[in-house]
């Protein structure tokens, strides 16, 4: 009994095809290339479609206002950025890293910065209503300071208490810098962003369908980052007391509540 | 975990180290004693097997020592 | 081989074989980077980087795994097999670029190692769901490397043709990491079943044609013969043998091509010195036992390759009595000449 259904025989290194071998190949092939091409088209036609959030790479800009440290570091500036978002600046690192190592380089070698009104260079990342500025140009990025204190007149609410449902991310990757910037498929880099200090944000789904991004600090207000590591891109729930600082919602969250769902 | 995951790194950063050395004295001389059919053989081929001789050394460091490169 | 080795041995099959190969991907890579770009404007050039060569790898992957039991099933197919390692090859290239790039991506400028990172940032492995599927790509990525660095036919001789088998046989493994890697990870993110669809569609193509083939050839390898006179067993009818071809017997663990030729009949180990491959399912052409998968020769009376080659095979002793072929399962020394048997009162 002989395996080989047909009687032709290609040596590859000899000759052309047989002429049935070369009839099935083009069928195989012309099937292989059509389905292919269609299998392609909808592995991307099905894919999710990303946020419209904007990272302004290559784009170095300068944005002047107060700086504050809490409850994160900002640049609480009046204008001079998209309007349809909010004109407090979450300060953020080069690559990975939060703006606190940058900032305290600065402030080393300038003085002391906070509650002063300073410019600083950098790149706007942008969407849903948020903004933050990455200091690409690291301790270099900043342009003036003020010598004058500045005393901020940001709103502070009462604190309430909160429970919520949703996913802790890295602003910095989610507000734009990546597609797409939140889910499994970037927890490791969410992981390593708030690792490495950018402030973590937790976000969550108003009854209308919006979403509402909040900050995230323990119950004695301390930064968390290390510790909400396990949970970040999860689906989780947390609960304890929340207040809004300026157009910020902080939430002081209760470390030995937080569930995963 | 940290630790054991740095000291795997540092363990196979050592070993290829060592199969990159391997490579580079088999180039000068020992490649032949492993396989004589590769006297001749051009520069191209000396870069295409690199990969392979620094990643699996071992097996060709037997061959090495127990030919004598008179055979 | 006896000839001194070259980087890529190019010949007119394998450029055509490059040529379509090339054309395939780059139709893909087009499709895919056009739709993305009209109907996902705002992906950035890193996601699209990542996740199209992510794509070419595991279709490329899915080819080269469909190609063997498609040659088994068709011997019609076996033009697709004869440059396979090319193909595997270029999607290791692509497997690369996504891994590094994720690497980049997703693990550089931070306040870890980025290799460790892969490690160590995801480390939730209690929920399935949440499992750190970047490591499976990583261990994926690491078989198919040792794959690439060794498909050079140095590599065959130095290794062995049996190690080197097993070593590439591990693209199953490869291939099992990849599916966990994609279910794991992308699948947990994308809403749409369609993807499922085609993760398990693609399984279920792959190992179902294996499985088929699998059993067919267990059958066709069975033994054959109980019959034993001397050390002798008889494994078929001189007829039951086509002119030119052979019969695959399997005797004990004695894998055997029998071939007949010019009214004879020589017995030579089934197994070809270059990958394994299934000589009794190749033909005599130019007086030579000749592979069906890369054209590797050899003479049928003593298993030795015509000059200036130099791989050799176990031959086995033949005899015919009356019309029965016979064969003594004692391999003797790759290389050694045996009488072919003649047929009695054959004319040729
Ligand atoms: C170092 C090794 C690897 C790492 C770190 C890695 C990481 C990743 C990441 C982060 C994603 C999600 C990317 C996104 O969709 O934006 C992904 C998806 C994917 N990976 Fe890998 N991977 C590796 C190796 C591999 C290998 C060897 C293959 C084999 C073909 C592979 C095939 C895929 C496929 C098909 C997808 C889904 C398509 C996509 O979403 O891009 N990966 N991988
Ligand atoms: S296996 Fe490659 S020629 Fe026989």
């Amino acid at each position: 009994m002989n395996s080989p259904k047909s009687n032709e025989f290609y040596i590859g290194w000899k000759d052309g095809l047989p002429p049935r071998t070369r009839r099935l190949l083009i069928l195989f092939i012309t099937a292989l290339f059509t389905f292919s091409l269609g299998i392609t088209y909808l592995v991307v036609k099905n894919q999710k479609p990303f946020n419209n959030h904007q990272f302004e790479l290559g784009n170095i800009q300068e944005f002047s206002g107060v700086l504050v440290y809490n409850p994160a570091p900002m640049l609480l500036t009046e204008g001079g950025i998209p309007e349809t978002v909010s004109d407090e600046l979450l300060l953020v690192g080069y690559g990975k890293r939060g703006a606190l190592g940058f900032l305290q380089e600065i402030e080393e070698e300038h003085g002391q910065l906070r509650q002063r009104k300073i410019t600083l260079r950098g790149t706007l990342i942008h969407g849903d209503g948020r903004a933050v500025l990455e200091l690409t140009e690291k301790a270099k990025s900043l342009v003036e300071a003020d010598e004058h204190e500045v005393f901020n007149q940001r709103e502070i609410s009462s604190p309430q208490p909160f429970q919520l449902e949703g996913e802790i991310l890295d602003p910095k990757c989610y507000f734009g810098v990546m597609k797409p910037g939140e889910g499994k498929i970037h927890k490791s880099c969410a992981i390593r962003c708030i690792s490495g200090g950018i402030p973590p944000v937790f976000r969550s789904k108003r009854s209308d369908g919006t979403f509402e991004y909040s900050l995230m600090k323990d119950t004695e207000g301390q930064d968390i980052n290390q510790r909400i590591l396990p949970y970040v891109a999860e689906n989780i729930e947390i609960s304890g007391q929340s207040q809004m600082v300026g157009d910020w919602n902080v939430l002081y969250v209760d470390m030995d509540k937080i569930r995963r769902i | 975990m940290e630790g054991l995951v740095n000291i795997c790194l540092w363990l196979a950063a050592a070993y290829l180290l060592v199969g990159l050395i391997f490579y580079l004295v088999c180039l000068v001389r020992g490649m032949q004693t492993i396989d004589p059919d590769t006297v001749g053989a051009p520069v191209s081929f000396r870069l295409i097997i690199a990969p392979g001789v620094i990643i699996l050394w071992p097996a060709l460091v037997g061959k090495w020592r127990t030919k004598k490169p008179s055979e | 081989m006896g000839v001194s080795y070259q980087a890529i041995l190019w010949n007119k099959s394998k450029k055509r074989y490059d040529l379509w190969m090339s054309l395939f991907i780059i139709l893909v890579l087009a499709v895919f980077v056009l739709a993305q770009m009209t109907l996902h404007p705002s992906i950035t050039i890193e996601t699209l980087i990542i996740r199209a060569t992510a794509f070419t790898a595991i279709t490329l992957l899915h080819i080269i795994l469909i190609i063997g039991p498609l040659c088994r099933l068709d011997s019609r197919f076996l033009p697709l097999l004869y440059n396979r390692r090319h193909l595997g090859v270029t999607m290791f290239l692509f497997a690369l670029v996504h891994g590094l790039f994720c690497i980049i991506q997703f693990h550089t400028l931070g306040d870890t190692n980025p290799i460790a990172s892969v490690f160590l940032s995801n480390q939730n492995y209690q929920e399935i769901s949440e499992f750190p599927f970047q490591i499976l790509g990583f261990l994926a990525l690491v078989i198919l490397l040792l794959m690439a660095a060794t498909s050079h036919d140095f590599w065959l001789k130095n290794l062995t043709p049996r190690i080197w088998k097993g070593l590439h046989m591990a693209v199953y493994i490869a291939y099992a990491l990849v599916v966990g890697h994609v279910a794991l990870g992308t699948l947990q993110y994308e809403s749409k079943p369609l993807y499922w669809v085609m993760l398990l569609g693609g399984f279920v193509v792959i190992a179902g044609l294996q499985i088929f083939t699998g059993l067919r050839e267990v059958k066709r390898l069975r033994s054959t013969s109980e019959k034993t006179k001397d050390k002798f067993v008889k494994v078929c009818n001189f007829d039951d043998i086509e002119d030119s071809r052979a019969k695959i017997v399997t005797i004990g663990s004695e894998n055997i091509a029998v071939f007949r030729y010019d009214g004879q009949i020589s017995a030579v180990s089934n197994l070809c010195r270059h990958q394994l491959g299934p000589l009794g399912e190749g033909k005599i052409v130019d007086g030579c036992i000749t592979c069906p998968w890369h054209g590797y020769q050899y003479f049928p009376h003593n298993g030795q390759s015509p000059p200036p080659f130099n791989e050799k095979l176990k031959t086995y002793e033949v005899n015919i009595r009356g019309n029965d072929v016979w064969v003594d399962p004692k391999p003797k020394p790759p290389g050694t000449f045996i009488q072919p048997a003649k047929l009695e009162g054959s004319a040729s």
